[in-house]
C-alpha cells in the first residue's frame, strides 16, 4: 500500500472514510444525549418502579425525537442554505454524516416514543390508534396529527434510504416533505403533551429556529463563493454587465 | 450490465458495414484538406480572421425576422446536436429561448469552453487555431435567438486558449467585440455542467443546479440562456454556409455532421484530436492512430466518467455518437482511450475514481461520501484485502450513490466503475485472491494536478 502512488489530493485517511473514527459525529450524538438525558431523568426519576414509567419513557423519547427532528431539519436545511458558503465548520462531508446520523436517531427515539405509549396501558393510544387517525381514546385530534407527521417522517425516511436506481431522483422532491413533518410534530408536541405548559419557551425557540431557517434558505441571498466566475472584459472593449440587463428584465 | 453492452455492440456491428470495407480516409487531423473543423493551415497558431474568410467566405448574420426563423429551422433540419456530451439538440435550445425571450429577459449566449474533461483537448483545439469558426457559431446563434450577448466560458488553467481567443475576437469588427465577454473559472470537474455554467455565471458557486426550468428558458440571472459547447457552434458556422444537406452529408448514419475525438490511453498521439468525417470503425482507427494488430483488452470512451468497453466487442463498430449511445455507451466528450497492453484496467480505474471523487462538488451526500468510500473499496480490491463480501458489496454500494445526485457526476463514476467490473471481470477475481498482475496505471490518462510522487524509489 504505502508503496503505491496515491493521486495527490487525496491523502492516505481521507481516502478512506469508511476506515476513520468520525470525531464530529462522536461530539455532535454526546453534545444531543445531554439534554435528552437530562430531560429523561429530571421527568423519570421521581417514578421509577412506578406504573407511569413507560408513559415517563414515552413522553421523554417524543420530546427527544422532537429535539433530534427539528436539528435533524434546521441541518438539512442548512446544508443548501444560501450562506453556507460563508461558514467553513463543519466541514460538508461532516454535515451530511451528521445528516444522516440525526436521521437515525429520530427514527430509533419516534419508535421508542410508540412502543412506550402503546405498552402503556393507561395512555390510551393502541396500534391501531398508531396508525389510523381518530382511534386513539387520549386527545385523538392531537395524536392523530402525530399519525400524519408519522406517514409523512416515513415517507422521506424510505425515499432518502431507497434514492437512486430504486425511486430515482424524485427522492429530493419527497424529502421537501420533512418541513410539514416537523409542523405537524409540534402541533402534536403541544396539543397532546401533558406538560405544554411548563416548556413553552421549549416549543417556541425550536419553533422560531425553525421559521427562521426556512426563511432565510427560501429568501437569502447566496454569499461570494470560494472560486467565482471572475469576469476578463474582451479587448479593445468595455465588458458589458449582465445584472444590469438581469434588473432591467426581472419582473 | 456488461453483457447487455456486449451485444448492444456487437448488434451496432452489423448496421452499416460497407462492402469495400472501412477506410481510413474518413479520419482526418488538423490541416488535412477533408477534414470539416479542423481542415485549413497546420502550422501553429490560429487562423486569423483574414485567412479564415478567404477559405470560407465571409459570414453573413440572420437579420430580418424571416432569416432567424429560417437559420433555427437549417438547425432543425441539419440535426446539429450538442457535443460537450449531452447530444441535445441545438435548435429545441434555441426555440426554448426565444418562446421564453419576452418574459425573463432578453437572451444570453454561452459558448461553453471549459472543457473540465482532463483528456479531452477537442475545445481546445477549435479555440487556439480555429477560434473564428467558433465566434461565427455563437455570433448566428446570437442573432437567430436575438441575444446582444455572448459569454466565452473557459477554464482558468487555459491561459493559451485564453490568449488565443482574446487575440481572434481583436481581429473582429468593433460592434462584435463590444458583444463578446470572455470568463474564466477556476472550478474542477463539474464546473462545465451547464447547470454550473449559469450558476457560475450569475455570481454563484460553479456546482451543479437541481434546476425545474432549462436554462434555455431561465438561465443567468432568470435570463434565456443557450449554454453551448464549442465544437457544436463551430459546426454551426460550418452548416450555415454550406446548407444542411452538406452538414448531414458527413457523419454516420444515426448522427449527421462529422465528430471530434480526443486519442488518449495506448495510442501512439496521446491528446491527437481527430475529426471523424464518414464510416469509420475502432479497428481503423487504433491501427491507424496506435500500433495496434489486434483489439485492445479494453476502450475507455466518453471521458473518465465512461464506460470501459471490451475492445474485442467494440473492435468493428462503427464510430457514430447515435449508435454508441443507443448501445449504452455514449461518446460523451469524444475521448477514446485503449488499454495498453502492459497496463492493468483496474489500476487505471482505481486512479480515474480517486480524481472523480476527489471532484465532488459536496452539495449531494451520496457523491461526496458515496465516491470516496467506492474508490477507496476498490482499491482494498485492487490490492487483494478485500474480503470476497467486499468485492460483493462494492456494487451495491455503487446501485445506492448512482442516480441520486443533484447532476450525473455519481453516475459517471459508477458507470466507470461497473463497467470496469464488468470487462475486468478475470482482473477483479485475480486481484481479490491476491494474485496481483505485472499492469500498472499506464497508458495516457492525465489528472490535473497529479503530483502526488509517492513511489520514488
Amino acid at each position: 500500500m504505502s508503496q503505491r502512488a496515491t493521486p495527490a489530493a487525496m491523502s492516505e485517511t481521507a481516502s478512506r472514510p469508511g476506515h476513520r473514527f468520525d470525531w464530529n459525529v462522536a461530539l455532535m450524538a454526546f453534545g444531543l444525549s445531554v439534554p435528552c438525558g437530562y430531560l429523561v431523568m429530571r421527568l423519570a426519576l421521581p417514578a421509577v418502579h412506578d406504573r407511569y414509567f413507560p408513559w415517563i419513557v414515552g413522553r421523554a423519547a417524543g420530546l427527544s425525537a422532537y429535539a433530534a427532528l427539528v436539528l435533524l431539519v434546521v441541518l438539512g436545511m442548512w446544508l443548501r442554505h444560501p450562506w453556507r458558503q460563508r461558514f467553513m465548520w463543519p466541514h460538508a462531508e461532516g454535515q451530511f454524516r451528521l445528516h444522516a446520523a440525526l436521521g437515525v436517531a429520530v427514527v430509533a427515539l419516534v419508535g421508542a416514543h410508540i412502543v412506550s405509549l402503546v405498552l402503556d396501558k393507561y395512555a390510551g393510544v393502541s396500534w391501531l390508534a398508531v396508525v389510523v387517525p381518530l382511534k386513539a381514546t387520549y386527545r385523538p385530534d392531537a395524536v392523530s396529527v402525530g399519525v400524519f407527521a408519522l406517514y409523512a417522517l416515513l415517507a422521506v425516511t424510505l425515499t432518502a434510504r431507497l434514492g437512486g436506481r430504486a425511486v430515482g431522483r424524485q427522492w429530493l422532491t419527497v424529502h421537501r416533505l420533512a418541513l410539514p413533518a416537523l409542523a405537524l410534530a409540534w402541533f402534536h408536541g403541544v396539543y397532546a403533551g401533558t406538560d405544554t405548559g411548563r416548556i413553552r419557551a421549549f416549543y417556541l425557540l425550536t419553533g422560531v429556529l425553525v421559521v427562521a431557517m426556512a426563511a432565510t434558505r427560501a429568501f437569502g441571498r447566496e454569499t461570494r463563493p470560494r472560486s467565482p466566475a471572475v469576469p476578463v472584459p474582451a479587448p479593445k472593449a468595455a465588458p458589458v454587465r449582465l445584472a444590469a440587463h438581469a434588473k432591467r428584465g426581472a419582473p | 450490465m456488461t453483457a447487455t453492452t456486449t451485444a448492444a455492440l456487437r448488434s451496432a456491428e452489423q448496421v452499416v458495414a460497407p462492402a469495400d470495407g472501412y477506410a481510413s480516409d474518413a479520419l482526418a487531423r488538423l490541416g488535412d484538406p477533408h477534414a470539416r473543423l479542423l481542415a485549413g493551415p497546420a502550422e501553429f497558431g490560429h487562423e486569423e480572421l483574414g485567412a479564415h474568410e478567404v477559405r470560407l467566405g465571409a459570414l453573413e448574420l440572420p437579420s430580418s425576422a424571416g432569416s432567424r426563423a429560417a437559420f433555427v429551422d437549417l438547425i432543425s433540419a441539419a440535426g446539429i446536436n450538442g457535443r460537450g456530451g449531452g447530444e441535445f439538440p441545438l435548435a429545441t435550445k434555441m426555440r426554448a429561448s426565444i418562446g421564453a425571450a419576452g418574459a425573463t429577459g432578453r437572451p444570453v449566449v454561452v459558448v461553453n469552453g471549459s472543457e473540465s474533461e482532463p483528456a479531452s483537448r477537442k475545445d481546445r483545439v477549435l479555440l487556439e487555431r480555429r477560434p473564428h469558426l467558433v465566434l461565427d457559431g455563437a455570433l448566428l446563434v446570437a442573432a437567430a435567438v436575438g441575444a446582444p450577448q455572448i459569454v466565452i466560458y473557459l477554464h482558468a488553467s487555459s491561459m493559451t486558449t485564453h490568449a488565443a481567443i482574446s487575440r481572434a475576437i481583436s481581429e473582429r469588427p468593433a460592434d462584435e467585440i463590444a458583444r463578446i465577454l470572455v470568463t474564466t473559472n477556476d472550478g474542477g470537474f463539474v464546473a462545465g455542467e451547464s447547470s454550473a455554467v449559469v450558476s457560475a455565471l450569475s455570481g454563484g458557486r460553479a456546482a451543479p443546479v437541481r434546476r425545474t426550468q432549462p436554462a434555455a428558458a431561465s438561465g443567468i440571472h432568470g435570463r434565456p440562456t443557450v449554454v453551448s459547447n464549442v465544437e457544436t457552434l463551430a459546426h454551426v458556422a460550418l452548416a450555415a454556409r454550406f446548407g444542411a444537406s452538406w452538414y448531414r452529408s458527413a457523419g454516420g448514419t444515426q448522427t449527421p455532421g462529422s465528430t471530434l475525438l480526443t486519442l488518449a490511453g495506448g495510442l501512439t498521439e496521446p491528446g491527437l484530436v481527430v475529426e471523424v468525417t464518414g464510416a469509420v470503425d475502432f479497428a481503423t482507427l487504433l491501427t491507424t492512430f496506435g500500433e495496434f494488430a489486434g483489439p485492445p483488452r479494453a476502450i475507455l470512451l466518453g471521458g473518465y466518467g465512461g464506460r470501459w468497453v471490451s475492445g474485442g466487442a467494440a473492435w468493428n463498430v462503427p464510430i457514430d455518437r447515435g449508435l454508441l449511445r443507443r448501445a449504452g455507451v455514449p461518446l460523451g466528450c469524444g475521448l477514446v482511450a485503449p488499454l495498453p497492453a502492459s497496463a492493468c484496467g483496474l489500476e487505471v480505474t482505481v486512479r480515474l475514481l480517486d480524481y472523480l471523487a476527489d471532484q465532488s462538488a459536496g452539495q449531494c451526500g451520496s457523491c461526496l461520501l458515496g465516491l470516496p468510500r467506492l474508490a477507496a473499496q476498490l482499491r482494498d480490491v485492487v490490492d487483494g484485502v478485500a474480503t470476497r463480501g467486499e468485492v460483493r458489496r462494492i456494487l451495491e454500494l455503487a446501485q445506492g450513490v448512482s442516480g441520486r445526485g443533484a447532476c450525473a457526476h455519481p453516475d459517471g463514476a459508477v458507470t466507470l466503475l461497473e463497467s470496469a467490473f464488468e470487462v475486468f471481470r478475470d482482473d477483479v477475481r485475480a486481484h481479490a485472491r491476491g494474485r496481483h498482475c505485472s499492469g500498472r496505471a499506464s497508458g495516457w490518462f492525465p489528472l490535473p494536478g497529479d503530483m502526488n510522487l509517492t513511489d520514488l524509489s
